[in-house]
């Protein structure tokens, strides 16, 4: 097996070493530097041939007696001057001995182009000195361009000549930089803020633009935190998770309750990274809100489209969460007090322009609230308990030297649920009687889940072409239950002190490394490679009980008791994941762009082996102008899978590895979708889609985690296949900005073992989704944004049958009855619609910026069931829908220095 | 500002937790043949229970599960039928007089005809291998034979390797039929029995099945089983311990009637369809083998 990651390993090197070193430094020939300002060509040459001392030979007639020409050459090479005079004209030239002779170009020889050469570097911001993600690069004239990458590099070829590269990027002020490109050239460019107001923007990353794309079935759609912070939200606290569920064909499941289901996949197939480090469990509260902080990213990316070949992980899509880099030249600190949670915020440099750090924290105090409340009511209780949830990011970014520069990221988060009672048991009852029986009970209860994950990246320019991101990565999720019941004194007139303790645990933790390479072959060629190891440690599953007796064990499972403590033994399975890409973008020409590529995935469990190859490919056809044809199609296969026994956001839920029982998830996605653009204002987007999932996992429905034997006996495996329609339309500049979605799809399970091995609808197939998403802005101090989705409800299996059973006993066949529906996701709930609003007040001084935040989530008081409940009474029976989420109001106050 | 907030949670709460009711309609089933068809290798014979499905609102019981008039059993083995059986006194129950000659692991078809309903087919295997071997550790029987409380028995299962096995386990006492007869009877599902199952394989120490008494050997193929009971209480000291081989389908059956009878549909889970090998309607066609183990003196 090794064998074969060896014999990879040598392939990618043999092919990748020769391309990078494929068009490198361009012909030698001599420099010089001259002045031309307004000449004819005639005088042009003549000044460059003194310069060179080489001598033209030429018919002036040939001339063109039109053109005049302006340049500044600094060290230039001839032969690019003489390139860039003849260009555009029917000249042609050839050296014959010490001369170069310029005649007319014949019918079918070809034109003079001049050379190209590489044009890259970083764009960051001017105040902050963060770089910015997504920049459009641009240089009008020869309609060249790109954006920048995660990092805020960019490279391109451009045909060398004076040229005035433009550079555009949401909230900055767009900059035109005159350039000789005349060899290839690096660049650090600063952006200034542009200080406008904020509008509701959905970044474009291919273009970087003040544009926002979804719907796509391209690539990413990139959502700012300066969207997320805008956007009305539950109680005031701004979530990423949440924000991408206005997206098309990004749905939350139950409702309000944060999955992340797109394209009708399951939560489990999706790839959630936090500066490179994978989130297991990207929820608090159970879903309510996500760990990600808005004050501690910088932007959150979607691609549920052409995932590209640097992922392979998941089916479904990959969510890359960018943690904010702090301020590289000044300190600035930023606190808010919302109805759930209190963050702050602090960032600044540890060595001015060098190098910076921000730290974030925040936590829910809805239990500090409360807890005095329920003491005081409560006073003859000796009962208590609460929740709350708290997290903590820090980063530290360090610019080693213009070509380096290293971050490192920290996240952890936790929340936890406890419960504790105390009192004394009498027996008899009768304060009369003499006691047999009198004994203190201590009853506790504990449950907590947690997400640690830590990120180290260095960045590399290498040379003027490629770019390389080498990076060390960890993550932890567990989840513990710990219950315990103490018993002290009399016992049946005997001497009693035990303590009963039951245990639950379950994980996952991953540690690995990568390296992505990113290297421009030529204005046509870029490539992106790469490679990935992680080792795997899952904990699936470990529960027991003890019940100790003087320290002494009576029994116990998987548990070892010592002085009267219980500790784990927990089942651990390794397993190593490993994988290599490589991704070409190929600009056949101002029509067609092709993206290929290729992911090959390695998965080994306990000598069980898993290898796959992965293609897919990107084709992007320019109709007409501001109008494309997208289309692609992918293949991934995951090898971790998401055990979910309930339909909500439990943190009981298991990931466990794929082995000889359970086989990985393969997951094959077609996409076709047109683009349209109008006045860089309105944008339209429609795509169609169909996914086909084999060996789809699911936990037995009739199963739990805690019982039976082990997970592989509880997962069932099975097909799946999606299919439908997105459409977006934007609006994206003026006072009114917003976003119009519409999600118009089917969704079909077949498992063997469930509803007799025929196709059922997906629980969450809600087969219309409609959106409107907006802001407005009133004044330079006042903004007020909304959204209003209304979507069909979602499937769920009601009974309408019953049978009785037989059973073969000891004495015969005994009857019994269940009740079984016909079908699984037989009954559809009713329509789900919401409007949220919010309004937001800010006041900006040269020291501070404040901002009151009012909001109305479900303003008009829709009852959208989150849980039901079958009711039976009087022969009848009806379905109970319990809403929670009914209107809420929220205030949130937020300052910044 | 502490104060708003407060308020505002206040608001929240107090709107929160509504119910409202959603009525259910859903499209009109067509009544349906239930089969369950069990095989028992050891004696040769089978216990069949063939009945129609009920509407959700009708009273359910054996009475008004029988069919009217009397439906086809038979049993095929490559296409040449073995048996057909009859029903008993016009009950829900059908059998087979004779032994039925079952050839382990072969494969047969059961098929079931009633004029007012569809055809109902199922396929199933034949136990290939016997029970596989028990060994029983009388030593670790605590307190020795037969007291209610704390009975602890380790069972040692010799698992063959590379063959999918279903086990089922269960107790039985022994009483004194209206003959005189003993006979056993009060068969446990161990309700109020934890049983462990030592593994004994890789990182897998201990499992705790509970008060389930279906087994798979997915995780301990070829390897050797420890199984031991811990008792809560129990009505009477059992006599015996049943093990048995059963199908997969037997096995699939009884998992999920197993966890579907356990589920309150009362709170917020929703209903499991019950696995079926048939291909129309509901039941079960399986085969086990089965021994008997005296754990009494």
């Amino acid at each position: 097996m090794y064998i074969y990651h060896m014999k990879w390993w040598i392939v990618i090197l043999y092919t990748i070493i020769p391309i990078v070193l494929w068009g490198q430094d361009p012909i030698q020939n001599p420099k010089i530097s001259c002045q031309l300002d307004d000449l004819p060509l005639a005088d042009a040459l003549a000044v460059i041939s003194e310069k060179a001392n080489i001598e033209f030979s030429f018919n002036n007639n040939i001339l063109p007696a039109d053109r005049r020409y302006s340049y500044s050459f600094d060290q230039v090479a001839f032969h690019t001057i003489l390139n860039i005079l003849l260009r555009n004209t029917d000249l042609v030239y050839t050296e014959l001995n010490d001369y170069i002779i310029i005649k007319q170009r014949k019918a079918k020889e070809p034109r003079i182009e001049p050379e190209r050469y590489s044009l890259s570097g970083v764009v960051e911001d001017a105040i902050t000195g963060e770089r910015l993600i997504g920049t459009s690069v641009y240089i009008a004239g020869q309609n060249k361009g790109t954006y920048t990458n995660d990092n805020g590099y960019f490279s391109f070829y451009a045909f060398a000549d004076s040229v005035l590269l433009q550079l555009s990027y949401v909230g900055y002020k767009s900059q035109s930089i005159p350039i000789g490109l005349y060899e290839n050239k690096e660049l650090v460019i600063q952006l200034q803020p542009d200080g406008l107001l904020d509008s509701i923007i959905i970044v474009d990353k291919r273009y970087g633009e003040d544009i926002i794309v979804v719907a796509e079935s391209q690539g990413g759609t990139k959502v700012s935190a300066r969207m997320i912070n805008k956007m009305p939200s539950m109680l005031g606290e701004p979530d990423p998770v949440h924000t991408l569920g206005w997206l098309p064909g990004v749905q939350s499941g139950t409702s309000d309750l944060g999955n992340l289901l797109v394209r009708n996949n399951e939560n489990g197939h999706n790839l959630i990274l936090l500066d490179g480090a994978q989130i297991y469990n990207p929820n608090h509260l159970l879903g309510l809100y996500s760990i990600f902080n808005s004050s501690a990213i910088k932007d959150v990316e979607l691609i549920k489209g052409a995932i590209p070949a640097k992922y392979g992980e998941r089916i479904a899509s990959v969510v890359e969460v960018n943690g904010k880099e702090g301020d590289y030249n000044e300190f600035h600190a930023e606190g808010s007090l919302g109805m759930i949670v209190a963050k702050a915020m602090i960032e600044g440099p540890i060595k001015k322009g060098k190098s910076s750090y921000l730290l974030a924290g925040r936590r829910s105090h809805w239990d500090l609230i409360f807890r005095p409340l329920i003491n005081t009511l409560f006073q003859d209780s000796d009962a208590s308990g609460g929740y709350f949830f708290d997290d903590f990011n820090a980063k530290i970014t360090h610019k080693v030297t213009e070509r380096d520069d290293w971050s490192a990221t920290v996240y952890w988060g936790e929340d936890r649920f406890s419960y504790k009672e105390e009192r004394q048991e009498r027996l008899p009852e009768d304060p009369s009687l003499p006691p047999t029986s009198i004994y203190d009970i201590e009853n506790g209860t504990r449950v907590s889940w947690s997400n640690l994950a830590a990120s180290f990246k260095w960045n590399r320019r290498w040379q003027y072409n490629t770019y390389s991101t080498f990076s060390a990565f960890y993550s932890r999720y567990r989840f513990l239950v710990k219950a315990n019941s103490l018993q002290t004194g009399i016992l049946n007139n005997a001497p009693v002190n035990r303590n009963f303790e039951l245990l639950y645990f379950s994980g996952v933790q991953d540690l690995g490394g990568r390296v992505d390479f990113e290297t421009t072959l030529s204005d046509e060629l870029k490539i992106k490679y790469g490679a990935s190891a992680i080792w795997h440690l899952y904990q699936p599953q470990a529960s027991g009980t003890g019940f100790l007796t003087l320290n002494e064990t009576v029994f116990q499972t998987d548990i070892e008791a010592e002085e009267g403590e219980v500790e784990f033994a927990p089942l651990q399975i390794n397993a190593q994941e490993s994988g290599m890409y490589i991704d070409a973008i190929y600009n056949v020409n101002n029509t067609w762009e092709i993206q290929a590529g290729l992911h090959l995935a390695s998965f080994g469990n306990k000598g069980v082996f898993y290898a796959s190859a992965q293609p897919r490919i990107k084709v992007r056809y320019t109709v007409a102008q501001d109008m494309w044809l997208n289309f692609m199609t992918r293949t991934n296969q995951q090898y971790a899978h998401l055990l979910n026994n309930t339909q909500y956001n439990l943190p009981t839920d298991l990931w466990v590895p794929s082995n000889d029982k359970v086989r990985p998830q393969l997951g094959w996605q077609i996409a076709l979708g047109l683009e349209k653009r109008w006045k860089k204002k309105y944008i339209l987007q429609v795509d169609g889609y169909y996914q086909y999932i084999d060996q789809l996992s699911t936990l037995n429905p009739t199963e739990s985690f805690q019982q039976g034997l082990t997970w592989e006996d509880k997962i069932l495996q099975g097909i799946g296949f999606n299919y439908g329609v997105e459409m977006a339309f934007q609006k994206t500049q003026g006072r009114l900005t917003g976003l119009i979605s519409y999600h118009y799809s089917w969704a079909w399970r077949r498992f063997p073992l469930l509803n007799g091995g025929r196709n059922f609808p997906y629980r969450y197939n809600r087969r219309n989704v409609f959106s409107i998403l907006g802001q407005y802005q009133l004044s330079p101090k006042v903004s007020i944004s909304g959204g209003w989705t209304i979507s069909s409800g979602n499937f769920i299996s009601i009974l309408n049958r019953q049978i009785a059973f037989g059973y073969p006993s000891a004495t015969g066949t005994q009857t019994g009855s269940y009740e079984s529906d016909a079908s699984v996701n037989n009954f559809q709930v009713p329509t789900y619609h919401r409007l949220d609003l919010n309004i937001d007040f800010t006041k900006r001084t040269s020291t501070y910026t404040r901002k009151w935040s009012f909001g109305l989530f479900n303003a008009y008081n829709r009852r959208n069931p989150t849980f039901f409940v079958n009711n039976f009474s009087n022969g009848n029976r009806t379905l109970s829908g319990l809403t929670i989420f009914t209107i809420i109001p929220s205030i949130k106050y937020q300052i910044k220095f | 500002m502490v104060r708003l907030l407060f308020s505002c949670l206040l608001f929240s709460i107090l709107l929160s937790g509504c119910t409202e009711d959603i009525p259910i309609i859903l499209p009109e089933q067509e009544e349906q043949l239930g089969a369950y068809v069990y095989i028992n290798q050891t004696t040769d014979t089978a216990s069949i229970i063939i009945e129609r499905t009920l509407r959700f609102e009708e009273t359910l019981n054996e009475n008004n599960a029988k069919l009217e008039g009397s439906a086809s059993v038979s049993l095929f083995q490559n296409n040449e039928k073995v048996a057909d059986f009859e029903q008993r006194n016009a009950s829900i129950f059908y059998e087979h007089p004779d032994p039925l000659g079952i050839q382990a692991g072969e494969t047969y078809d059961i098929l079931i005809e009633h004029p007012d309903f569809e055809m109902m087919m199922a396929s199933e295997s034949a136990i290939k291998n016997p029970v596989s071997p028990i060994i029983i550790d009388k030593d670790s029987i605590i307190p020795p034979f037969g007291l209610a409380d704390n009975f602890d028995v380790i069972l040692k299962i010799e698992d063959q390797a590379n063959i999918r096995n279903y086990y089922q386990i269960g107790a039985a006492i022994e009483t004194l039929d209206q003959n005189g007869h003993l006979v056993k009877d009060q068969i446990t599902i161990f309700g109020n029995y934890i049983i462990m199952v030592d593994g004994v394989v890789s990182d897998l120490q201990f499992i705790t099945v509970g008060d389930d008494n279906f087994l798979s050997d997915e995780t301990f193929d070829g390897k050797e089983v420890i199984i031991f009971f811990q008792a809560g209480s129990f009505n009477f000291p059992p006599d015996f311990l049943i093990f048995r081989n059963i199908s997969e389908s037997f096995y699939n059956f009884m998992r999920f009637l197993d966890n579907d009878l356990d589920i309150d549909y009362g709170a917020f889970l929703e209903t499991i369809p019950v696995y079926s090998n048939f291909d129309m309607g509901f039941g079960v066609f399986a085969f086990f083998t089965e021994e008997s183990i005296i754990i009494t003196e």
